[in-house]
């Protein structure tokens, strides 16, 4: 059977509708992907922002139920709550790009993304969106409240600026290829049969991608937001760092004990150091860049579910309340 | 040999390698177990590879000689990188060299330069320049303008030299020229940045190497002197004692916990210096020790609370009433009418049943069929409570008052040693990294000579943002544009 997350009480039910207008413009975007329309990709930008208004009303819906119940703590604990936080960080992080840049190209990667994250907070099974009225008692605490927030935010910067990366990696091989294909186009080429026959059907596609392609954002802006969404994400990064350093100091005598979680948050900080020093060196291309915030941001995911799922530790989601230190 | 040293330490490829080399040793210590004892790694990877393990160091790897080595390296080279572009930075604050070829000539692939001609004089062009970078650069560094239409080409202009000691300026800057330089002192902030992480590790060295993380179990009313340390369970000696006095777990309504709370009482030379409850999130700090909550138990089974009555009072003595804690299974002596008893659970209780029973037992043999229990209505001053009661031949009552649990107290007791050094380099990172990513310093050039021709005047605008940013271009474009049509 399947299970769905869909409360009116706990608000899980406008996460879900906001899932439906999400997918709504994604596939919006990958219309206006494919047939560079404007209409498309504004009308998927509308329908974008009624989601994350709609994302909005559910959070609060969903905090005043917690307080009603007696959680004197905002909904942000299990899977559920940070799934559906991140699919809201990242879809405001788009809307910001989109309004700083213009990024309509932007639109079919970062939904996606805000897709998978709802669609996983919807219909995982272990990520349910109760809220039960009670939390162990390290939880307890307000420091949770902003550690998860600059994280999020930080996710939320990682998650854009892999979806900026891609983007560049597809120009940029884009207008290499054509370089190439100017070169060698006086060489006698032999063509497979089918691979021509393919081409002729899919030659439309191919006009109106490579036409895409052109309308996407030059590759220096792709490369300037990139390092600014990544020093954006950092930044937070460390913030979020320090802030539940303080709280294991605070909490379990210790800032720092090699837990699992904490160690994949400490590569992922590295990685985007990387990323930081990799650009004042002179031999790494822009491309190099793109490449490492691709990278980072599968790091990221490695840190945020990867390890919850596969190695326990004091901050799993999964099993609420399974923390081996109270 | 030590400036190649120092070339060395300073590349940022070592910083990059360092940086890998200490994420991969992260890495194996999340994929390997850290901290578990001997026999259990045993069980895992069998005797040989444990001893590879081992000896690899990969058991304990934080505290491996070669993962605190790489820290220590990335101090090192932290230190030497920074200390080598300090005084570059300091003077291109203080003292920026202002020479346009130098600029052009070092900052070739990311500078904009644009030349253009005008029949405007020198110094009207320098207003108009001044007036339309400056909405986005600020206030000119330097500026030099003949003072009239003449060029000046002695090369001794007075501002120019008091401005620049470098020799590059003294032939280039004369004339009619325009320096701007906006955000140059944010050039400092990743010396700062740098700076935190230094503070950061350093605090993080001498945590481990002066502080200590251990843990005791303590017993409700026990005083202890001793915990042990978390990473080897050696023992170490606490400059006081501490007594737990009590202990107790409250639970929410559907039976979670809710908080753990110990009351703890510190006593140093006999004497009682503090008594303080601790729980998860508030502990308690004592001479630069921390006492945290962290976990608890029992040290005996649970015993159930008997009140064993004698019911008949007619040869009433003294002992007509006795309270038994009784284990589970074990037999003991109510010393009234002789009796001895058990206290035992069913295996298997039917729906509404009162899971639990008493035997009675004479000669060692239990006698009779188990006695179970009733619940009876109890009025007491907070309402109605079920009061379990259960009667053996009409003259003994026992009366099931509770459960009796012997509780001990898991609290961590930390030493950390500066953990506010880590704090202030924390703090010192976070602000130094958003005025690094934040702020790009930007400089421009202007500089207006006379062509040939005598007739106009050739105007030459180099900017260098520190940054290759394509908005930083753009902006330049459009300013451009601007600069352009009132020329
Ligand atoms: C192995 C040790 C390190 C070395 C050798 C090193 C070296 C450098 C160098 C040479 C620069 C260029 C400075 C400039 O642009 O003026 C730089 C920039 C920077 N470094 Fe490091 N670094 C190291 C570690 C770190 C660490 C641990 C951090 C912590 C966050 C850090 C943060 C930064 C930042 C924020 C910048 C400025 C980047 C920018 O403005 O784009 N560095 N580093």
């Amino acid at each position: 059977m399947i299970h769905m997350n869909a409360s009116i009480l706990d608000g899980s039910f406008y996460f879900t509708i906001s899932l439906l207008m999400i997918i709504v413009s994604f596939i919006g975007y990958f219309i206006y992907m494919f047939t560079t329309n404007k209409l498309a990709s504004t009308a998927s930008f509308v329908i974008v922002l009624g989601a994350f208004a709609l994302q909005t009303f559910a959070f609060i819906i969903r905090w005043r139920y917690s307080y009603q119940i007696g959680i004197y703590i905002p909904p942000l604990i299990d899977l559920y709550d940070s799934l559906v936080f991140f699919a809201y960080v990242i879809l405001f992080g788009f809307i910001l790009l989109k309004l700083f840049y213009n990024f309509n190209s932007l639109g079919f990667i970062m939904t996606f993304i805000s897709i998978c994250a709802l669609g996983f907070a919807t219909f995982y099974p272990l990520s349910t969106s109760a809220i039960e009225p009670y939390i162990i008692p390290a939880l307890r605490s307000y420091w949770l409240l902003y550690h998860i927030i600059s994280l999020f935010l930080a996710y939320g910067a990682f998650a854009a600026a892999f979806g900026i990366g891609i983007l560049f990696l597809i120009k940029y091989n884009q207008t290499h290829k054509s370089n190439k294909n100017k070169d060698t186009k006086q060489t006698i080429r032999k063509i497979n049969p089918i691979k021509k026959i393919a081409s002729i059907i899919f030659y439309p596609f191919i006009l109106l991608y490579k036409q895409f392609i052109l309308l996407s954002p030059s590759i220096d802006i792709l490369d300037e937001a990139i390092y600014k969404v990544v020093v954006f994400g950092f930044l937070f990064l460390s913030i979020g760092i320090v802030i539940g350093a303080a709280w294991a100091d605070n909490a379990w005598g210790g800032y720092w004990s090699w837990d699992p979680k904490e160690t994949w948050s400490l590569i992922t900080w590295i990685t985007y150091a990387v990323f930081i020093h990799a650009r004042l060196t002179k031999g790494w291309n822009e491309k190099k860049m793109a490449w490492i915030a691709v990278i980072g941001f599968i790091v990221v995911i490695c840190t945020y579910l990867g390890v919850d799922l596969l190695i326990p530790g004091l901050h799993s989601y999964i099993a609420p309340g399974a923390a081996p230190v109270l | 040999m030590l400036s190649k040293l120092n070339k060395f330490f300073s590349s940022i490829k070592l910083a990059i390698i360092l940086f890998i080399l200490i994420a991969a040793v992260s890495i194996i210590g999340t994929v390997i177990d850290q901290g578990d004892t001997i026999a259990q790694y045993k069980i895992i990877y069998g005797n040989t590879v444990f001893h590879i393990l081992y000896w690899l160091g990969f058991l304990n790897i934080y505290d491996s000689w070669y993962f605190v080595g790489l820290a220590a390296l990335l101090i090192l080279t932290m230190i030497i990188s920074s200390a080598n572009k300090l005084p570059k930075i300091i003077k291109n604050i203080v003292d920026p060299n202002t020479s346009f070829d130098y600029a052009l000539k070092k900052n070739s692939y990311k500078a904009k330069y644009i030349t253009l001609q005008s029949s405007k004089s020198p110094y009207e062009i320098l207003n108009f320049a001044e007036k339309t970078f400056g909405k986005k650069f600020g206030k000119p560094v330097l500026k030099i303008s003949g003072k009239d239409n003449n060029y000046i080409n002695d090369g001794k202009n007075e501002k120019a030299q008091k401005t620049s000691s470098n020799a590059d300026n003294k032939e280039n800057n004369s004339g009619n020229f325009l320096f701007f330089s906006k955000n140059s002192i944010f050039r400092i902030s990743p010396i700062i940045a740098h700076l935190g992480a230094i503070v950061i590790l350093a605090g993080v060295l001498l945590g481990v190497a002066l502080g200590y993380r251990s843990y005791t179990n303590i017993k409700v009313g026990q005083t202890v002197q001793h915990s042990y340390l978390l990473k080897n369970n050696h023992p170490v000696l606490l400059p006081f004692k501490i007594k737990l006095d009590n202990y107790v777990t409250k639970y929410y309504k559907n039976g979670m916990p809710k908080a753990y709370i110990s009351t703890l009482t510190i006593i140093k030379k006999h004497i009682t210096i503090l008594t303080k409850s601790i729980r998860v999130n508030h502990p308690l700090t004592y001479d630069g020790i921390t006492i945290y909550q962290a976990s608890y138990g029992h040290y005996k089974p649970n015993a159930a609370q008997i009140l064993v009555l004698n019911l008949n009072l007619k040869n009433s003595n003294k002992n007509n009433k006795r309270l038994v804690y009784a284990v589970p299974g074990k037999i003991y002596n109510s010393k009234i009418n002789n009796i001895k008893f058990s206290f035992n659970f069913f295996k298997h209780p039917a729906k509404d049943q009162i899971p639990f029973y008493i035997s009675v037992i004479k000669n060692d043999k239990t006698v009779g069929s188990p006695l179970v229990f009733q619940e009876l209505p109890y009025r007491t001053k907070k309402g109605n409570m079920p009061l379990f009661f259960a009667k053996y031949n009409n003259n003994i009552a026992f009366i099931f008052a509770g459960i009796k649990t012997y509780y001990y107290s898991g609290v961590e007791i930390t030493k950390n040693v500066d953990t506010d050094i880590v704090w202030i380099g924390s703090a010192i990172l976070i602000f130094a990294l958003f005025f690094s990513f934040f702020f790009n310093q930007q400089s421009l050039w202007v500089r207006v000579t006379p062509s040939e021709n005598e007739k106009t005047n050739k105007i030459e605008i180099l900017s260098v943002p520190h940054k290759k940013f394509a908005s930083f271009y753009s902006m330049m474009d459009r300013l451009m544009e601007i600069f352009k049509k009132q020329i």
